[in-house]
């Protein structure tokens, strides 16, 4: 009987998921701060994987893992990037059940997943925590915030159906059903792109980076993910836009420098910029935004409207000019 | 269909019933949505108004689902909500398209689009009604988050109809995420077009709070199917109207009785009165409210139902039950829906009646000046008995027979001037904008229902588990004549005698009590208090006899939001608003008048105050949705010079 066999596996993969995951409890307890959150076991003398947050803001962190054993846990250091945090329980005689960062497990949107982890708070002791089932929606860039403010890993994530973005979920773990660590569950984030909490995950080798890097004490961050220093503005590309008087006003181009390199690619004012790369503008704000994340030395790729006709043109910024305004 | 393809359905059939483990779940996941994905595309809007409201949902990239080879694509309303500027598909091959909205559904909330396309397009294919069933497998499919790979959420078919029959509901994650997209099978058929939807509101955003909740909702592609070629004509459907309010009630258990007609709507063309039970929509019968509800709504503008309706006549002693059942007429008819009503404007008659008459008629206490009443030469103390054909016992009954009534109608009234009868016929006019203040009218004749001063006092209304505090100046014991009520939301619990003081002779001239509530948390009353005024106000119609036509919220500066919010939301209980010093909440919208809701506002300003302009605005904002509005400019800012205003004000609202 095929169905039985699976439900003994799943269970057994639940079962081993929980041994690997612990309740943190530290700084908060008032308002919306909860004092609690998830870790994950990463190797077998006790390094903790866990979110970098107020959690932490104390000396006085505990870690219960799944069979009630309490420890206080030390803090070994954090990657500011992905706001990952590392912790230390004591020496132990056994070695602890723990995920293998060396083997990062991967996964495509349709894949079945757990998520395991302390929501709410609400296993306490002994308990193992709370497991929920979904599947991988997506695999996308990050593009979140906080509040206001912008979060600071923009790179690839795990979108999945499983409620994760509640309460001590964050530090939790999705794991694939052969039990591989497919990510760590980040903090509560707003998409966007749709303005909706997210249910996302860190994806796994992302985290096993993190990891390296805060034991090797090289946590500067990802260049890669950080904006360029010369960025490129409009200007550069010999155009300008209409004037930013609304709350998003249509980058509708306003006037195009004869001899720049928007008139040597065609484009006339009154053009509609709808695209900057592959990431679809919707006002002025969207298309400075977006310019600033390329460096000036890039080609960029724009996509305009013109009526109804889609122009597309790749544009390089002039070298700088003494003579320019 | 090719070889290959068809090989592939066979086995997702038969497949799909064993995929009972998960790894055979994922790959049956994983064909469903490959074979849908040609129709899935992602579409951009550009530019367009700022995000309203909320302001917590952005306008970002949203999914459709194609429908037709020549690039007619289905949508989510909830992405077009602010107007853009231009809009783009995004193919499953990659191409990018510009695109335009054809029509919108707004009964169903979907958006029809046609892509510019020359390259034939892929429709989806749908699943046939009677195959969905709550426990199958569904899987919904957005692009929103990124173009190139399909956003996956797996769970089952929840309810095959809801909202009224228009959806079918889902347990896997619906969102802005895959609004617009498909929700298909494990074949990767269709079962519907994700959709919010809300059964509070029709607007283009609501149940948008229902997001990745385990409640989602789908229109069934086989009824999009359905009206494509009409629609795609260009023409919006919109929900059928009637034009019919119904008698407040238990929706599940109050047959459903006509409260109001709306002048000139279908209902009122056919015939039907306000009394008149629907028994009946296509040879269906229908018993409660909520029946006739589950009828009404799936159906839209310019569809023709059969109603099947009965008049009790009132010829019928009430003591003798079976001779009224005698006199009950049936009626059938088949009526167009309206998609759009009318605007609603009132058929004013002028006439303020005497309350506490025991005539059988409605007693003429005073004649608004210039009214068609006045016109018609009626005057204090005549007895208004019949409107056309209807016996007017009770001034109820009169509004009953006026309520299907507008402008440019002509109706005659019979009338008793002592012993002599008069007829007239009248012609009603435009309503005035404002309602006017009852200065000139004789005090009521019965004063002596309402009791004497002594039999008032000043007494908490404590509700259970709520924090706020409210104090009603009444009547010790209950009244057997309604007295109209002016709930005053207050800043704060404290200082409020002066207030009870002024309001004592006016309780005694007018005849309304005046309850002051305070807020939960000093100074500020919250949008979340709203519940809590619903439960005072049925704790007050409770314990007194009230008058709906002549209860009102009033307040002054801060609370006035509150107090405009409330008004306006429990508008089928409340008859008016007085505003003192403050403009109505920003985030309010005043929907179009009808004849089940309607308010009346009184916006007094001091003569200084730097709010002026904002206040005449609010004002022509009310009017023009059909409410009448009455300003007034005082010398000081003192609530208590107010109340004689407002207590006169109150006072004439149960005016016909």
């Amino acid at each position: 009987m095929r169905t039985q066999t699976a439900a003994k596996e799943l269970a057994a993969v639940i079962a081993e998921s929980q041994q690997r995951v612990v309740k943190i409890y530290g700084a908060g307890g008032f308002r919306e701060l909860e004092a609690y959150q998830t870790g994950l076991l990463v190797s077998p003398d006790g390094h903790v994987l866990t979110l970098m947050s107020y959690v932490l803001d104390t000396d006085d962190v505990t870690a219960v893992l799944a069979d009630g054993r309490r420890y206080e846990a030390e803090y070994v250091g954090a990657d500011p990037l992905t706001e990952l945090a590392l912790l230390k329980l004591p020496p132990l005689d056994t070695p602890l059940p723990c995920f293998d960062l060396s083997a990062p497990a991967s996964a495509s949107p349709g894949v079945p997943v757990l998520a395991v982890s302390n929501l709410y708070g609400i296993a306490t002791g002994d308990e193992p925590v709370s497991v929920l089932q979904g599947v991988v929606t997506a695999v996308a860039d990050l593009d979140a915030r906080r509040g206001a403010a912008q979060a600071r890993y923009r790179g690839q994530v795990y979108i999945v159906d499983a409620a994760t973005n509640n309460p001590g979920a964050g530090g939790g773990a999705v794991v694939d059903l052969e039990d591989r660590l497919l990510g760590v569950i980040g903090k509560e984030l707003r998409s966007r792109v749709t303005g909706t909490w997210l249910n996302y995950a860190l994806p796994a080798d992302r985290a096993a980076a993190s990891v390296e890097a805060i034991l090797t004490g090289q946590t500067s961050g990802d260049d890669a993910l950080l904006l360029p220093e010369d960025p490129l503005t409009t200007l550069d590309l010999g155009l300008r836009l209409v004037p930013d008087v609304l709350p998003r006003t249509p980058p509708y181009v306003d006037w195009v420098r004869p001899g720049g390199p928007a008139d040597a690619a065609g484009l006339r004012p009154d053009d509609l910029v709808v695209f900057v790369q592959s990431a679809a503008v919707n006002s002025c704000q969207d298309v400075a935004a977006r310019l600033a994340e390329i460096d000036r030395e890039e080609v960029v790729a724009l996509s305009l409207l013109r009526g109804d006709e889609l122009i597309q043109c790749e544009l390089a910024a002039e070298p700088p000019a003494e003579d320019q305004p | 269909m090719n070889a290959r393809l068809l090989i592939t359905a066979i086995w997702l059939i038969t497949h799909a019933s064993a995929a009972a483990t998960p790894t055979d779940r994922q790959q049956a996941v994983g064909n469903a949505v490959d074979a849908v994905l040609p129709s899935v595309v992602r579409i951009e809007t550009v530019g367009g108004l700022a995000p309203g409201g909320s302001g917590q949902l952005v306008a970002g990239p949203t999914t459709g689902t194609v429908v037709s080879e020549d690039g007619l694509i289905v949508s989510s309303l909830f992405s077009f909500s602010q107007e853009p500027t231009s809009l783009l598909v995004r193919f499953h091959d990659g191409r990018r398209v510009p695109a335009r909205i054809v029509a919108r559904d707004r009964s169903r909330m979907l958006a029809l689009l046609q892509a510019e396309t020359a390259k034939p397009t892929t429709p989806a294919s749908a699943v046939e009604p009677a195959a969905i069933q709550p426990g199958r497998w569904a899987v919904a499919v957005g692009r929103t988050l990124q173009p190139e790979r399909p956003g996956v959420s797996v769970g089952i078919v929840s309810a095959a109809a809801r909202m009224h029959g228009r959806v079918l509901q889902t347990d896997a994650n619906v969102s802005p995420a895959n609004y617009g997209g498909p929700l298909v099978d494990l074949t990767g058929r269709v079962y519907g077009v994700l959709v919010p939807m809300s059964p509070m509101s029709s607007d283009e955003q609501a149940g948008v709070e229902f997001y990745d909740s385990g409640i989602g909702f789908a229109v069934p592609l086989a009824h999009v199917f359905s009206v494509l070629p009409e629609w795609q004509k260009g023409q919006d459907l919109r929900p059928g109207k009637l034009g019919i309010g119904l008698k407040e009630g238990s929706e599940l258990v109050a047959e459903p009785v006509i409260g109001s007609v709306w002048p000139r709507s279908p209902a009122a063309l056919a015939g039907i009165e306000p009394g008149d039970l629907i028994t009946a929509i296509d040879g269906e019968p229908v018993s409660t409210q909520a029946q006739l509800r589950a009828r009404l709504v799936p159906r839209y503008g310019g569809q023709s139902i059969a109603v099947a309706w009965e008049r009790r006549s009132a010829e019928g002693d009430d003591a003798e039950g079976d001779k009224a059942q005698q006199d009950k007429q049936l009626f059938e008819q088949t009526i167009t829906l309206a998609g759009e009503m009318p605007p609603y404007t009132p058929a004013v008659l002028g006439v303020v009646p005497n309350r506490g008459s025991k005539a059988k008629g409605v007693a003429v206490r005073g004649v608004l000046p210039g009214s068609p009443a006045a016109e018609a030469g009626l005057r204090t103390g005549d007895l208004l008995t019949r409107i056309n054909e209807t016996d007017t016992p009770t001034a109820e009954a009169a509004a009953e027979a006026l309520s299907a009534l507008g402008p440019g109608d002509s109706v005659n009234v019979s009338v008793k001037r002592g012993d002599e009868p008069i007829e007239r016929t009248l012609t009603f006019g435009q309503p005035p904008e404002a309602m006017p203040l009852a200065a000139d009218l004789p005090p009521r004749r019965n004063a002596a229902t309402t009791g004497d001063a002594d039999d008032w006092e000043l007494s908490p209304i404590v509700l259970p588990l709520s924090a706020n505090l409210a104090q009603a100046y009444a009547p010790k014991d209950k009244t057997e004549d309604p007295l109209g009520l002016v709930l005053w939301l207050a800043p704060k619990a404290e200082d409020i005698e002066p207030l009870v003081e002024s309001w004592k002779p006016l309780a005694a001239r007018d005849g309304a009590i005046l309850c002051i509530a305070a807020p939960a948390a000093d100074n500020r009353w919250s949008a979340d208090e709203a519940e809590y005024l619903l439960l005072l106000l049925r704790t007050l119609r409770g314990r007194y006899t009230i008058d709906p036509a002549r209860t009102v919220f009033a307040a002054q500066g801060q609370p006035a939001s509150a107090a405009g919010l409330a008004a306006y939301r429990l508008r089928r209980m409340v008859s008016g608003v007085v505003l003192l010093d403050a403009p109505l909440p920003r985030s309010l919208e005043p929907a179009q008048a009808s004849p089940s809701q309607q308010l009346s506002a009184l916006m007094l300003q001091t003569e200084r105050t730097t709010l002026s302009p904002l206040l005449a605005s609010d004002a022509a904002r009310l009017r023009q949705a059909g409410y009448p509005t009455t300003e007034v400019t005082l010398e000081q800012a003192d609530a208590g010079d107010a109340l004689p205003l407002i207590s006169r004000w109150v006072d004439s609202l149960d005016r016909l």
